[in-house]
């Protein structure tokens, strides 16, 4: 798993700590482990470690939805 | 070039009464089914809208929060009641203070007003009844005024009060005033994008619109900046609801404007004023004397899928 991908890992674990482990094909919106606002510091976040701006006219949710689906789009 | 059409009077009624929300009796059927309890309503509250109370209106209704700001207005204002054509009631519910548009009428004893009622687009009704009045404004030959009326009223407890994690809803009353004849005046409106989707046609709070209000959000907010001819690094503040700043911080970094011309200086104070937050962060910015400040830009959503993005240049 990518150094990036492993932190966004971390972080949505410290916030629902409860949620079992999971790979990187988890649905991580579908399954409630983030609410709305989290989703949004989730896209914060990923701008960061990825150093691009999401262009949020063009936001997609599938984009976000796994580790892998966010390591496509974001980190490769 | 349009007439210019400028903001003459800016007033906003907010209630002394606070609701303190970890103690309301209702608390637990009014968060249902956003959070999972008590805990995490109040801890998000707290961090992301920085709010332990709210303010509530307990003594005045809504007509009466109304007539408080609009004998205001008369008293401090040596008005013309000739030049007020429009008076547009528009409160976050459509029939809110119902019937009041003629009231005031007589109290101003204007003897040639029409009255308008702008509704269905909830908190945005006071962006829409500005870009309305300044359109029918620019259309008068004579020096001409509207006076747009706006406000929220709920009940004692936090009953209705919670819209998902966007915001919490307080009460308010505002009055917002218009003219096209150039004069002492507190800023000018400039251009106004309205957009509405029809992806929401009634209003559900357990769906998670934030990825809906992004996108119309940005657009709305990016057709504005074309249609005005502004950079992102011109626009020196963005006023918002008094709600979810993230949302509108991340729609800002995504139009390439500095968050830090994002206004939240009545976040946590008051809660979510519904149509009132326009006309309250306007004025606490236009009355803040910073004359650095030109360009600012108010954002805001209703929550049947309207977006309105308004210029205003002081």
């Amino acid at each position: 798993m990518n150094s990036n991908i492993l932190k966004i890992k971390e972080w949505i674990v410290s916030l629902s700590p409860e949620t079992p482990d999971f790979d990187e094909n988890f649905n991580i919106i579908g399954s409630g482990a983030l609410d709305s606002l989290q989703f949004l510091q989730l896209i914060n976040l990923v701008e960061e470690l990825s150093g691009r701006i999401v262009d949020t006219a063009e936001i997609n949710i599938a984009d976000f939805l796994t580790l892998d689906a966010i390591e496509s789009k974001f980190f490769n | 070039m349009d007439k210019p059409i400028y903001i003459e009077y800016l007033d906003c009624y907010v209630p002394e009464t606070e609701l303190e929300l970890a103690s309301c009796p209702d608390l637990a059927d009014s968060i249902s089914p956003y959070f999972a309890d008590s805990v995490d309503f109040l801890k998000n509250a707290k961090s992301a809208l920085l709010l332990d109370n709210i303010r509530i209106e307990q003594r005045l209704d809504l007509k009466e929060m109304v007539m408080s700001i609009a004998d205001r207005y008369m008293q401090s204002q040596r008005v013309d009641a000739r030049t007020v054509k429009y008076i547009i009631m528009a409160t976050d519910q459509s029939d809110g203070a119902k019937d009041f548009g003629h009231h005031i009428l007589q109290r101003l004893g204007t003897p040639r007003s029409t009255v308008f009622r702008v509704t269905d687009n909830y908190c945005a009704n006071v962006d829409v009844a500005i870009g309305l009045a300044a359109g029918l404004l620019r259309a008068e030959q004579k020096p001409s005024r509207a006076i747009i009326i706006s406000g929220t009223r709920l009940g004692k407890g936090l009953t209705g009060r919670v819209v998902g994690t966007y915001g919490i809803l307080g009460d308010s009353a505002a009055i917002t005033v218009l003219s096209n004849e150039e004069g002492p005046h507190l800023a000018e409106v400039r251009e106004q994008v309205v957009i509405t989707r029809n992806e929401l046609a009634e209003i559900d709070l357990t769906k998670d619109n934030t990825l809906l209000h992004l996108q119309s959000y940005t657009i709305c907010l990016r057709e504005l900046l074309a249609k005005s001819g502004l950079l992102p690094s011109m626009v020196d503040q963005v006023v918002f609801h008094n709600a979810n700043e993230l949302l509108i911080l991340q729609v800002a970094k995504s139009c390439k404007i500095n968050a830090k011309a994002v206004n939240n200086s009545n976040q946590g104070k008051f809660g979510h004023l519904g149509t009132c937050d326009l006309v309250l962060n306007l004025k606490t910015i236009l009355e803040g004397g910073d004359k650095a400040i030109k360009n600012i830009v108010a954002l805001h959503l209703g929550v049947m899928g309207t977006y309105a993005a308004t210029h205003f240049v002081q």
